[in-house]
């Protein structure tokens, strides 16, 4: 599903004394089936944008559109309609849980919006598997579970929906390096194989920079940029400026151009490409 | 969702009321309710409603704000008036409508009530506006404590309200926070039948009871790692001080209470 926004404005509580303009004239396409990640630093807006996704929040003015539906204006039909096919995780997924077991936690969703139950629990197992978790989880007290399953459990309640675009608000923050790393290869592969238009908001820019095929760079509210991962070694320096650490891979590439001379002509910069020039660099017989 | 309601917040401005000193702001607000209660003439309400008003322009608080952030506020006072109308049998039979006769006493005594409610609760909610909720706390210390020979646990029982009245602001945040996650898993409890949508509110209640449950013993953890031992013998950063203004306006507030009081009887 495509996504489109036009001259969006969101202000908290307007027309009071406490009135607070959280996003401002935001015009971009997250086209389907991309793998966008949403950047800045706190406070600039990530979570207000990404709860337009799916109608929590509703523009103050200008428009969301996402495939058929528009926002504002949709009505409670459309809107839940528009919930099951935008499936969105906030940060700190965990303290959603309620139920008695991670089983019926699960089903909660499908539940709600109605769908065949006798199909989504044959699912089960899988979406367990997906987010690193097993079948023996099923029958257990989601409040017996530790921080990072706790977090899986919330997770796999949104995937086990089968949304067509997924919304995810800094999925990984608390995770151990190895349950970070198998969750963001699991949103590359639901987008890769299965389809689906991934949003992932994150102030981490290896994560971003990574995975992701768009970037839509915010900033106190407005867009600084929408780019490609490979663009951003060219904005490097403006990064830094809008509270965002450039991803290590870069900050590498600017140390061996200053400290060692070498010229960086490469559009991209990642972690590959800039082991793959060192290599070439030492089997050239450099001997710094 | 819960962002419209108003009461219990405060909104930070440089203004004649915000600058008073709390107690001050309580004991007026204590002969303000008491001159309500004496009062019965038509005359005297709209000094009342005339003084609510004055406070409310010192206090620079917009007066759509107070009215938009007190809407359910509204629906209680008309319904107040309403149920009285209708079901008043004083006084003098004016006209009846749909079987119900309408006396005079009905309306009366329907204003009178709705007015005390109304300008109770608003100028509560001045209260709270503009004053910071730890100083209505530093407040009630002091006026406690004259019991604490009593053995009552004065300090103790201030550090519970100044955490409870903390705690208000972040419970609401999660709260609004928990309903769009469940919210985006299709929990809809604004629809349906009324037996539904009590039992869509577990969803809500169960995480916020726990996380309230998780942050309380954090915050014991927290305290008791500074080395907190009872609030006997502290001292306070911020001093409540009585200024020349206060006097005056406690003054002034006593003798139109007593004046009004005398003018009646």
């Amino acid at each position: 599903m495509e996504i489109v926004f036009e001259d969006v404005d969101y202000i908290y509580q307007p027309n009071t004394p406490l009135e607070h303009v959280a996003l401002q004239g935001l015009s971009f396409t997250i086209p389907s089936e991309f793998f966008t990640a949403i950047v800045g630093r706190t406070g600039s807006g990530k979570s207000t944008l990404l709860q337009q996704l799916n109608g929590l929040l509703q523009p103050t003015s200008g428009t969301v559109t996402v495939g058929d539906t528009r926002l504002p204006g949709a009505k409670s039909k459309p809107l839940k309609e528009l919930r099951r096919r935008v499936g969105l995780v906030f940060q700190y997924p965990e303290h959603q849980l309620f139920e008695e077991t991670v089983k019926q936690e699960l089903l909660f969703g499908p539940k709600n919006f109605g769908l065949d139950l006798g199909q989504v629990e044959a699912k089960l197992p899988q979406v367990l598997q997906d987010v690193g978790l097993d079948e023996s989880f099923l029958e257990r007290s989601p409040f017996t579970l530790s921080g990072g399953q706790m977090k899986r459990v919330a997770l796999a309640s949104v995937l086990i929906l089968d949304s067509e675009v997924l919304v995810l608000d800094e999925p990984t923050a608390g995770l151990d390096p190895v349950g970070k790393k198998q969750l963001l290869q699991l949103f590359r592969y639901l987008n890769e194989e299965k389809g689906k238009t991934v949003v992932l908001v994150t102030h981490n820019m290896e994560d971003a920079m990574a995975n992701a095929d768009q970037l839509v760079v915010l900033n106190d509210g407005c867009i600084d940029s929408v780019t490609s991962p490979k663009h951003l070694i060219e904005k490097r320096d403006q990064l830094e400026a809008i509270g965002l650490a450039a991803p290590e891979s870069i900050k590498f590439v600017d140390y061996m151009q200053q400290t060692l001379g070498v010229n960086w002509n490469e559009d991209e910069a990642t972690v590959d490409t800039v082991s793959q020039a060192l290599i070439k660099r030492i089997k050239a017989g450099a001997n710094k | 969702m819960t962002q419209s309601f108003i009461l219990g917040q405060y909104i930070p401005r440089e203004s004649f009321i915000h600058r008073l000193d709390p107690r001050t702001k309580i004991i007026s607000l204590i002969l303000f309710v008491i001159t309500m209660f004496v009062i019965d003439r038509l005359l005297i309400y709209s000094l009342l409603y005339g003084f609510v008003l004055g406070c409310v322009l010192l206090s620079t608080i917009p007066v759509t704000y107070l009215i938009k952030g007190l809407k359910p506020v509204w629906w209680l006072v008309a319904f107040t008036f309403i149920f009285h109308v209708l079901f008043q049998r004083d006084g003098e039979a004016l006209f009846d409508v749909f079987g119900f006769v309408i006396y005079d006493q009905g309306f009366i005594q329907g204003g009178e009530i709705a007015s005390r409610l109304l300008l109770m609760i608003v100028m509560a909610t001045l209260l709270t506006l503009t004053t910071p909720p730890l100083a209505v706390t530093d407040a009630m210390r002091w006026f406690l404590t004259p019991l604490t020979r009593l053995g009552l646990p004065v300090n103790e029982l201030a550090i519970m309200m100044a955490i409870s009245l903390r705690l208000i602001p972040t419970m609401t945040e999660e709260m609004d926070k928990i309903a769009k996650a469940q919210a985006a898993r299709g929990l809809d409890y604004t629809q349906g039948r009324l037996r539904d949508r009590l039992k869509a509110l577990l969803p809500l209640l169960i995480p916020l009871f726990i996380s309230a449950f998780k942050r309380a013993e954090a915050l014991a953890m927290a305290m008791e790692a500074r080395g907190y031992q009872g609030a006997d013998h502290r001292t306070s950063y911020r001093q409540i001080v009585f200024r020349t203004m206060d006097y005056i306006v406690v003054c002034l507030m006593t003798t139109a209470t007593i004046s009004i009081y005398l003018m009646i009887r």
